[in-house]
């Protein structure tokens, strides 16, 4: 269960001027929820992504995930947390290009308990995005469409019971953006994952369990699918 | 740690290749024994280079294990070789400068020390009209000033005194012994014509000799006896030599070869006043030296070129050598401690200068070196960011932006310190120093060296501590969302 209250990230520009990113969103997402939040560019909705995901810290409010105030733990303790409970997926690729594909997908479980078998469950997540074969590949030997699979199965390895996805079909064209979605549902439903995912692309909230719009930093009180 | 075998055993050898080049082979030129030296110091660092970092094993991608922070720093290292070389040539750069001034400087001190104690004399009796300043102690046997025409440095013969100065000298109250020098000729064994590949053939007084007594494992007369030779520490082996030690119808017998002192006594040939004699005869006989590419001798039977004195317990040198130049005005005294002094002015001005630049590089590194790790952290801001959402800790990113820093620095920098201490061990360096600075030099002693070599790296250790303190700061105060999003652009 993710819990969002009276959560806000301000910036306060030069001057007087306040921009208000995320502004009060009082949210729950239950867990095995696929829960689509979507908003045009710079409506605040990556910015409410890193809040849950203990990336940016809020100006006011609180995130709960499965009952932890993952704002009230130091750091060391919310980076393990967010090692072992929340999978991230972006909108650029983001894998370390000094890494092979296979330590890349390997890469979280530096920062988690439960090393075992790290290389047969990385090649086995490697399998479900359809890149078995390059495994021993460079980031920069892959196309954009096959570094976002190989993030995808990275962001799994720790088994996590949280999948947040920033706009990870954004230039894609029409046929890798649905491999990748396929991809995704598949994470959501194999777990069951709670997954929030941000994007603007309408086309895609068929694939969600539950659609919320965000615009100016709110978020809506509920459009439901 | 693993390595991979190929690049390892290549490295060994390089090294092996470098330090053979170096130490095995003497080197018969001047431009030679640079390249000698370069050639040798390039195949050590190519060496060193292939074991710390070509040989390093990869994580292999079939390992079960999960990576590790040292394994993710060494492929940062290898993967992004030019930022990796520019940090490292920063701190070699600094460890370089600072190790040879620390060398240098106490090498030259070291060697004036050591070899105005063993030299036993307490003053010098030159020619009235030499000149004094470090030279003379630095070339200690009156070679002579040099000459240079057309660009090419060569050596003047200096004016020969009459032999019986010695008994002049002896005989001035406060003289306790005189011992006489007569510089024979010089000559440039690899048939060059300038810098310190020279070597000079010494008349001595096999009796009476403390200059030679507390250098050789045996006394003067013996070692000298029947033609016999002693040879300075750079003099080549004479089978070597184009005339295999057949020097004025005189074939040589090498007896024994002195220690290094760092000063020009390092090039002398020194042989019996009975011996130099018989070189004389040999030409008056009517035999032309020139055929054999040797200079004609110009001193007459029974002439020195110098006179070294010991004084009475007691006595003051500066008394003496004033008693010295008035008993005989052809001639003038130093005291050692006074060439010693004119050393010491020389060396405290080239001190300053070093100390100066030393201090000038030191800042300039450190500058360099942080600023190339923030660069460097800030050009991996993507990725860091990465691998905070991914549950990397701020501690775990300064832990491994820290890592590669002193990582980095630390092979550099070792990478430097063989370099020097390989470079200052060279005879080839103990000549250029001398021809440069215009002092004496020899290594320090082991442990003195062992203990600048430690001075250097604790330098280094702070200098790339600042760094990595600076990097990760920068590191640990990103956002990660933020740095991810900026990483990409």
């Amino acid at each position: 269960m993710i819990e969002l209250k009276g959560l806000s990230k301000h910036y306060q520009l030069s001057g007087d001027t306040l921009v208000k990113a995320v502004d009060n969103v009082n949210l729950a997402i239950k867990p095995g929820e696929f829960m689509m939040i979507v908003g045009r560019s710079g409506s605040g909705k990556t910015t409410l992504l890193s809040l849950i995901g203990g990336l940016t810290k809020p100006t006011s409010g609180t995130v709960n995930i499965d009952g932890v105030d993952i704002w009230g733990l130091n750091d060391a303790t919310q980076s393990r947390f967010r090692a072992e409970t929340i999978g991230f997926v972006f909108q650029i690729p983001s894998l370390l290009p000094t890494l092979s594909v296979l330590d890349n997908v390997k890469l979280p479980t530096m920062f988690s308990k439960g090393h075992d078998n790290v290389g047969e469950r990385a090649l086995s997540l490697l399998e479900m995005v359809g890149l078995p074969e390059k495994a021993h590949a460079y980031p920069s030997q892959l196309s954009v469409g096959q570094q976002k699979r190989v993030a995808l199965a990275r962001s799994l390895i720790n088994e996590p019971d949280v999948v947040l996805a920033d706009e990870p079909t954004s230039d894609l064209d029409k046929a890798t953006e649905n491999e990748i979605m396929t991809l995704i549902k598949k994470v959501h439903d194999d777990g069951p994952r709670t997954m929030v995912m941000v994007t603007h692309n309408l086309d895609l909230v068929s694939y969600a369990t539950e659609v919320r719009t965000m615009a100016n930093g709110v978020l809506d009180e509920g459009t439901r699918k | 740690m693993t390595f991979r075998v190929a690049p390892l055993v290549a490295g060994l050898a390089s090294i092996a290749l470098g330090l053979g080049v170096i130490a095995l082979f003497a080197p018969t030129d001047f431009f030679f024994g640079y390249a000698q030296v370069t050639a040798g110091g390039l195949s050590t660092a190519i060496g060193l280079y292939l074991i710390f970092i070509v040989s390093w094993r990869e994580l292999d991608d079939n390992d079960p294990r999960t990576p590790r922070l040292y394994s993710l720093v060494r492929r940062e290292v290898r993967g992004r070789a030019l930022r990796t070389v520019a940090s490292g040539t920063a701190i070699a750069v600094l460890v370089g400068v600072l190790l040879s001034t620390l060398l240098l400087t106490n090498g030259a001190a070291y060697s004036v020390s050591s070899t105005k104690d063993k030299l036993g004399a307490d003053l010098l009796v030159v020619p009235v009209e030499t000149t004094l300043s470090a030279q003379p102690f630095y070339t200690l046997s009156y070679a002579g000033n040099t000459v240079t025409n057309s660009g090419i440095t060569s050596y003047s013969i200096p004016r020969y005194l009459e032999g019986s100065i010695t008994q002049q000298i002896a005989s001035v109250p406060g003289v306790k012994e005189a011992t006489p020098q007569l510089l024979v000729t010089y000559f440039f064994p690899a048939g060059g014509c300038g810098g310190l590949n020279v070597v000079y053939i010494v008349g001595v007084a096999t009796t009476n000799n403390f200059l030679l007594k507390s250098y050789l494992p045996t006394n003067a007369s013996e070692s000298l006896s029947g033609n016999g030779a002693v040879s300075g520490a750079e003099v080549p082996g004479f089978y070597q030599l184009p005339t295999l030690g057949l020097f004025y119808g005189v074939q040589l017998d090498p007896r024994a070869t002195l220690p290094r002192t760092g000063t020009f006594m390092d090039h002398i040939i020194f042989v019996s006043m009975d011996t130099a004699n018989a070189m004389l005869r040999w030409q008056l006989a009517g035999n032309d030296p020139t055929k054999a590419q040797m200079q004609p001798l110009t001193f007459h039977e029974g002439q020195v070129s110098a006179v070294f004195v010991k004084l009475d317990d007691g006595a003051s040198s500066t008394a003496v050598a004033a008693a010295v130049g008035s008993r005989a005005p052809s001639v003038k005294a130093y005291t050692l401690d006074s060439i010693a002094k004119a050393t010491a002015l020389q060396f405290s001005g080239l001190l300053s200068i070093f100390s100066v630049s030393g201090t000038l590089v030191w800042v300039g590194s450190l500058t360099l070196v942080a600023t190339l790790a923030s660069l460097a952290t800030s050009e991996r801001k993507g990725e860091i960011g990465v691998m905070r959402t991914l549950g990397g800790s701020r501690s775990f990113i300064r832990k491994m932006v820290a890592t590669q820093t002193m990582l980095t620095t630390s092979i550099a920098g070792l990478v430097a310190i063989i370099a020097v201490w390989i470079a200052f061990n060279s005879p080839i360096v103990y000549d250029a120093i001398m021809l440069a600075f215009k002092i004496p030099y020899i290594p320090p002693s082991a442990s003195l060296t062992l203990s600048y070599v430690l001075v250097a790296a604790a330098i280094v250790l702070v200098t790339s501590g600042v760094g990595a303190l600076l990097a990760a700061r920068v590191s640990g105060q990103m956002d990660a969302y933020e740095a991810i999003r900026k990483g990409s652009r």
